[in-house]
């Protein structure tokens, strides 16, 4: 296998871009909807408790340097716990990756392409994961760092081209549904941080594995800044009542931008370059699902592996029959799927794979677990 | 070989899908669209609604390479049971597909308006093609005429004419400028209540609209004869009220004036104010309003109490006597009667809009949401009901600082 | 003649056809076939045996031998520029046999007769001593005993030391090397009973002075360009990077033609694996023939799969010394003006020499219109098919209108008019390339202003349309490197397709592929979006130049042994 590191850059981009695209689509929308006036406070508290667990996952992998969670599963609980996680992560991926593709796919076939099959537009997001993935990783996401930076431009120019539009006063009341809403049932709200999971997953494609922490938090803190400025963009323009009914809210208020008289139809460049991040979004899943087929497998040649996911992908993304149906998948099911499998079972596994390598370095002492480790 | 039938493969692939990606869109080209720039809705019979459509045409003028557009617009009425379905009438009858996305003016007219018009708006909203920066207009008259009516004598566009005509609300303060996103966020809003820009046609004789826009009986503003607008055949004055989605009322180009400074949507304008020395003259004055309007909201005994704190400067354009205007003291009352003139209008203005109305256009709901710590408190509070027992207290503060080129004014 | 025979002949003349004479030339095919049919029954081997026999290495001692073998090689009976000089030589009094060979009209008359045949056929006095007589170099008495240190005599060295006063000569033993010194026009000197040739250096032959660059053309800056002749090139890169580490290594490529070329590098800043791997590329050819720098740019690149260019061609001495003090290896090629610098990276191909002759901010500003010329030839096509295909939202209403007027009367869809439109501007451009040049700018004239003026006329296109493809056009010629410039009016194609086939969403499709394809392209272990993928420091070797005061360090990827280019305060002078 060819040198496929990534910089810390690189690093940083792969995961916004992975928080960025939910954001996009549903991710506010979902946040007012349970704690309407309160979102903005809500997204804050959040996350400084993503923050917390951004720091937990780092001290608790910071001693098992360059490994992903499924060499730390089968540390812990041998070849069947790390098939169970592998197989976990895979589906967890296809599936949020599959439904977002049909989300996407539906919201282009609504705004550009009314009259062209869903299929078709599905297809040939296929044709460029495919032939994107056949690419080197380090290219994606080297390619993937200019792409980011224009999509975080565009939340910026969504928020500040709609600054007139803004009524400040829609943040009061300040609790939006009480304060239970808010800080506890709002607490599930931590999905939105599901790009944590590709934290489990990048150590190995890290260069330097003393900037891991350093690349978690940075990315963590920016799609924090993110979710803050679009949350806040959509709660100052519409009603919240209004937002429980739009689908692709953030399109929507962009279409509300106008610079004088000229530039006030720029809503198609904003979905060209939030196009680039899907693109990039599903390439990255489409890489990371074939990287995770080939550990449960061990195949060491996994280029036509992909066309077999996106295969597959393809199928799931057909499953809903319709716009809602989607949209209730990823606000009520996904939302305790990602909360249960990262920060349950992913934070469980690195607790419990330290407190393993505790016991055995008090039996055996420091030197000789090392040794065993590498 | 290999390659060869991969090549081959490529080739049928690429081929066959663009295909059938382009076969299913042929039909959305540029050339073979017609654009409608505006909707007029009317009451038709036996419950349908009439609908006017008017597309412009544009012809090159085959001049030596040069091709200056002049647009000359077609109007076209229809009835139909529902907007959507009149677009599926029409396109029977015209030979290039309607499409909606250059549409500026949505025109209703006050009879349907009244009835509600809640289903066109959450049906245009609904619509990728309408943009949330069309602007909606209550005709007096029926929307059809309203829309007949229009002859931009300015403008060789007709849509450009409805982008620029709602915009003079920036300056003059006898409009507001309603978009349909606007509208639409009021309409659901449970703080306050839509506005549209109320439009006229303007008859051959009458030179007085509907609203008078004399500021006040005894300061007379004889800004209506000969005015440009008459050549228009419309005119933009005043606004009109809605409750939810009902027409309920109407705002004069004065109480308008008074709707902008409260919502802080005008930055500056002329406004004649009574002399403090004669009471039959009348001193024009250019405010701009720097500051936004400074609402609080008390609930006392179960009924809003608001206070309006507002601040504007102002100068002297036009007086009606030069001399003896240049002491500190004459300012200060020029100050004191603006302040007070101002003062008058809007109370006046709030309380037609609470006690006559009972709509809070101003969205002063918003202000009031402060009070109270969750949604659902407030909800149950019902805001909008309760405005028509609100109370007002408006305080105006008006710098006067001399005139613009002659100091002394 | 009876009536017969007359009819016979009318019949005859009229309905008889002549045997077919048809003039048929075709090659033959290969000469092995053809002896393999006969008796001789020769195997590919066989032959190669039999080449490998009359093969020699190296040079006969015997004169006779030497001339034998020379006039077989050189077919010097058919070859008409093929000259042999037969002389006796002098040497201290005895004649020797011997001969020059040279190719008449790559050596310089006048040099053979003057320092070369004069000098060995004339008796001068030093040469006129007796024939075997030993030479004594010193002499020291000591009790009588006289020790005499004694040269003996070679006719070898004499003849090296001193009778060939000519500043270069090599002393040849093999053919091989023999033949190339000939054929790049050198003068070979054999002598009977030695086997060694003396290789001198008489070069002669008429080749272009130097003149101010055609194709990349400055204001500001030297005015000079490479030539044909690798000489004068090497010359004048040493002359402008004024340094003695530079080295300059000799690489002959082509199995025939051994076409000389010249890897040029700084000892003490280059890294030392950039240049084995240019090395390792260049000594590895197995080609029969190299003739261009251009054949050796697709030989030498990483990725031929794609059309972006990955090493830079230059015909400018100061552009290639530039390039050599940041880091890189330039390579020329004998017969070319123009030469290869290598690693390239696409910041290499968006700027032009002038850059860093300009204040930074002139510089600046003209990098930023270069961008956008960039962005506007891949794109603006495209957009225009993609906005009025499916996004006609986009246009503010006043532009749609006359976008619309303007369309009005034209008969084709927008795809088939802006193909039309850019194909036929290809051609203006190609043609206004090959016709003869008085005729060149008639051409574009034509093209351009007649038949644009005439097209829309005629309302084949619609005047935007032109507007557009003008632009683009001209927006091809604002960038500064030819081989990317035609690169970007391939891909201009691509993505006129993909926007027609799907709008912003072919266009996003194309533009995240292509994005991922030049990430993914090396060029010589660099990458290709380096210093902006990855990122390494981007102050010092971004796209936009700092001042050129605060340009302190060379380009990071490249890894050079020497980091900075400028001390921490370059201009002294200010906080002295």
């Amino acid at each position: 296998m060819s040198e496929q590191k990534i910089g810390n850059w690189e690093a940083i981009a792969l995961i916004l871009t992975i928080i960025i695209n939910h954001i996009i689509l549903e991710l506010p929308k979902d946040i007012i909807q349970t704690t309407s006036s309160g979102a903005i406070l809500n997204v804050v508290f959040i996350s400084f408790v993503a923050l917390g667990i951004i720091f937990l996952i780092c001290n608790l992998l910071k001693k098992f340097p360059g490994l992903d969670i499924f060499d730390i599963s089968k540390f812990l609980g041998g070849k069947w716990l790390k098939l169970i996680i592998c197989i976990l992560f895979l589906l967890y991926i296809l599936f949020i990756a599959s439904t977002l593709l049909r989300s996407f796919s539906e919201i282009l076939k609504v705004i550009f392409f009314p009259r062209t099959p869903i299929y078709l537009i599905m297809i040939l997001f296929f044709i460029a994961i495919f032939i994107i993935n056949r690419l080197k990783f380090k290219a994606m996401a080297r390619a993937n760092l200019f792409f980011t930076v224009l999509v975080l431009l565009t939340l910026l120019f969504v928020f500040l081209g709609n600054l007139e539009n803004f009524t400040w006063q829609r943040i009061y009341p300040i609790l939006g549904n009480g304060a239970y809403s808010t800080f506890f049932s709002g607490l599930s709200n931590l999905y939105a941080f599901g790009g944590i999971s590709y934290l489990y997953l990048i150590p190995p494609y890290l260069k330097s594995q003393k900037d891991y922490s350093k690349v978690a938090f940075i990315s963590i803190l920016s799609s924090a800044f993110c979710l803050l400025i679009s949350v806040s963009t959509l709660l100052f323009m519409f009603s919240p009542v209004l937002i429980k009914q739009q689908i692709f809210s953030l399109y929507l208020a962009a279409r509300f931008i106008e610079f004088g008289r000229f530039f006030q139809r720029v809503d198609a460049v904003f979905m060209l370059i939030w196009l680039f991040s899907i693109l990039y979004y599903l390439s990255f899943a489409f890489y990371f699902i074939t990287s995770i087929f080939k550990k449960i497998v061990n195949l060491k040649n996994s280029k036509w592996c992909v066309s077999l996911f996106i295969l597959f992908s393809f199928g799931i993304a057909l499953i809903p029959k319709n716009m809602l149906e989607v949209i209730i998948l990823e606000s009520s099911i996904y939302k305790y799927i990602i909360i249960c499998l990262i920060f349950i079972i992913g934070l469980g596994i690195l607790v419990l794979a330290n407190i393993k390598r505790l016991c055995i370095a008090k039996k055996k002492g420091v030197s000789e677990i090392n040794e065993n480790f590498y | 070989m290999k390659t060869f039938i991969k090549y081959i493969i490529i080739g049928f692939i690429i081929i066959f899908f663009s295909i059938a990606f382009t076969s299913t869109h042929n039909i959305q080209s540029i050339d073979d669209i017609s654009y409608v720039v505006a909707l007029g809705i009317d009451v038709g019979e036996q419950n349908n609604l009439k609908v006017t459509f008017q597309f412009t045409k544009p012809t090159s003028s085959s001049g030596e390479g040069t091709s200056s557009e002049s647009a000359s617009s077609i109007v076209d009425s229809i009835e139909a049971e529902s907007v959507d379905n009149a677009v599926n009438l029409i396109n029977t009858y015209t030979s290039k597909e309607i499409n909606l996305s250059h549409c500026k003016l949505i025109v209703f007219s006050e009879e349907l308006a009244k009835k509600g018009i809640k289903e066109e708006i959450y049906s245009f909203t609904n619509k990728v093609q309408i943009r949330p920066d069309t602007n909606i207009v209550v005709s007096t008259t029926s929307a059809k005429e309203y829309i007949e009516s229009v002859k931009p004598s300015l403008e060789n566009l007709v849509a450009k004419f409805y982008v620029l005509l709602p915009n003079s609300s920036e300056y003059t303060g006898y409009t507001a400028n309603v978009e349909l996103g606007q509208f639409m966020n009021k309409i659901v809003s449970k703080t306050g209540q839509p506005i549209a820009i109320l439009g006229n046609v303007l008859k051959e004789d009458s030179s007085s609209s509907s609203s008078s826009i004399g500021l006040s009986s005894n300061v007379s503003n004889n800004s209506k004869e000969d005015s440009p607008s008459s050549k228009n055949g419309i005119e933009n004055i005043g606004v009109a009220v809605f409750k939810h989605d009902k027409f309920v009322g109407t705002l004069t180009a004065n109480e308008t004036l008074s709707y902008l400074i409260t919502t802080g949507e005008i930055k500056s304008c002329n406004i004649s104010i009574p002399d403090p020395q004669n009471e039959n003259n009348a001193i024009d004055l250019f405010f701009t309003f720097d500051y936004a309007p400074n609402f609080n909201v008390y609930i006392i005994n179960g009924s809003p109490y608001v206070t309006l704190k507002i601040k504007a400067d102002a100068r002297v354009s036009s007086v009606e006597q030069i001399s003896g205007r240049t002491s500190d003291k004459e300012i200060r009352e020029i100050e004191k009667s603006a302040s007070n003139y101002l003062c008058e209008q809007i109370s006046h203005y709030l309380y037609k809009t609470s006690k006559d109305l009972n709509s809070d256009i101003s969205d002063i709901g918003k202000y009031c949401v402060k009070e109270f710590k969750t949604l659902p408190e407030f909800e149950e509070y019902q805001w909008l009901e309760r405005y028509q027992d609100a109370f007002f207290k408006v305080n105006c503060e008006v710098d006067v600082e001399s005139g613009f080129l002659l100091v002394g004014s | 003649m009876n009536f017969q025979e007359k009819l016979t002949n009318i019949l005859k003349s009229v309905f008889e056809s002549s045997e077919k004479n048809e003039y048929d030339f075709s090659l033959s095919s290969s000469y092995m076939q053809e002896e393999n049919s006969s008796d001789y029954d020769l195997t590919t081997e066989k032959i190669q045996e039999n080449q490998k026999l009359f093969e020699s290495k190296n040079i006969f001692p015997s004169l006779a031998v030497t001339l034998e073998y020379i006039n077989v090689k050189y077919n010097t009976l058919i070859n008409s520029d093929i000259v042999v000089r037969e002389f006796s030589l002098n040497a201290r009094n005895k004649q020797y046999n011997a001969f020059l060979l040279f190719i008449d009209g790559m050596v310089d008359s006048k040099l053979i007769n003057d320092n070369v045949l004069e000098a060995l056929m004339l008796r001068n006095r030093s040469n006129i001593f007796e024939g075997n007589q030993n030479q004594i170099i010193n002499e020291a008495k000591t009790n009588n005993i006289a020790v005499r240190k004694i040269k003996k005599f070679d006719l070898e060295d004499y003849i090296f030391n001193c009778l060939l006063p000519q500043n270069s000569v090599k002393k040849v033993t093999n053919f091989e090397e023999a033949f190339s010194g000939v054929n790049m026009g050198n003068c070979l000197l054999f002598i009977d009973t030695l086997s060694v040739a003396f290789d001198i250096d008489v070069k002669g032959f008429k080749q272009r002075s130097i003149e101010s660059p055609s194709n990349e053309i400055v204001i500001k800056g030297p005015q000079e360009s490479f030539v044909e002749n690798i000489r004068t090139n090497t010359s004048m890169i040493r002359r402008i990077v004024n340094n003695e580490n530079l080295i300059i290594e000799n690489i002959d490529v082509g199995k025939l033609t051994k076409t000389k070329c010249c890897v040029c590098y700084i000892k003490n800043i280059t890294n030392s694996d950039l240049i084995a791997e240019v090395k390792y590329r260049l000594n590895n050819l197995e080609i029969d023939a190299l003739l261009s720098s251009g054949e050796l740019q697709q030989l030498i690149e990483d990725q031929n799969k794609y059309s972006v260019p990955q090493i830079l061609l230059t015909e400018r001495p100061d552009k290639a010394t530039k390039y050599l003090y940041s880091g890189r290896v330039v390579v020329l090629v004998n017969g070319n003006p123009y030469v290869l610098i290598m690693p390239a990276t696409l910041v290499d191909f968006i700027s032009s020499p002038e850059d860093s002759n300009l204040k930074f901010q002139f510089a600046n500003f003209i990098k930023f219109l270069r961008l956008l010329a960039i962005v506007i030839t891949l794109l603006l096509p495209s957009f225009y098919v993609a906005i009025s295909d499916f996004h006609q939202e986009l246009l503010p209403t006043e532009l749609l209108f006359s976008v619309l007027a303007s369309r009005e009367n034209v008969p084709f869809p927008i795809i088939f008019e802006i193909l039309i439109m850019e194909i036929s501007f290809e051609l203006i451009r190609e043609a206004g390339l090959r016709v003869p040049s008085p005729v060149g700018p008639t051409i574009g004239i034509v093209g351009a202003l007649v038949l644009g003026q005439a097209a829309v006329s005629a309302s084949i296109v619609s005047p935007i349309l032109i507007i557009i493809v003008a632009i683009t056009g001209i927006a091809s010629f604002a960038i500064p490197d030819f081989s990317f410039g035609f690169h970007l009016r391939i891909m201009r194609f691509v993505f006129i397709f993909l926007g027609y086939i799907a709008g912003f969403f072919g266009i996003a499709f194309g533009i995240c592929i292509y994005a991922c394809i030049l990430c993914n392209i090396n060029s010589f272990g660099v990458p290709y979006m380096v210093p902006y993928g990855p990122i390494t420091n981007l102050n010092q070797s971004g796209f936009f130049l700092k001042p050129v005061w605060k340009r302190e360090k060379r380009p990071d990827y490249l890894n050079t042994k020497r980091e900075k280019s400028q001390s921490h305060i370059s201009r002294a002078w200010k906080y002295k």
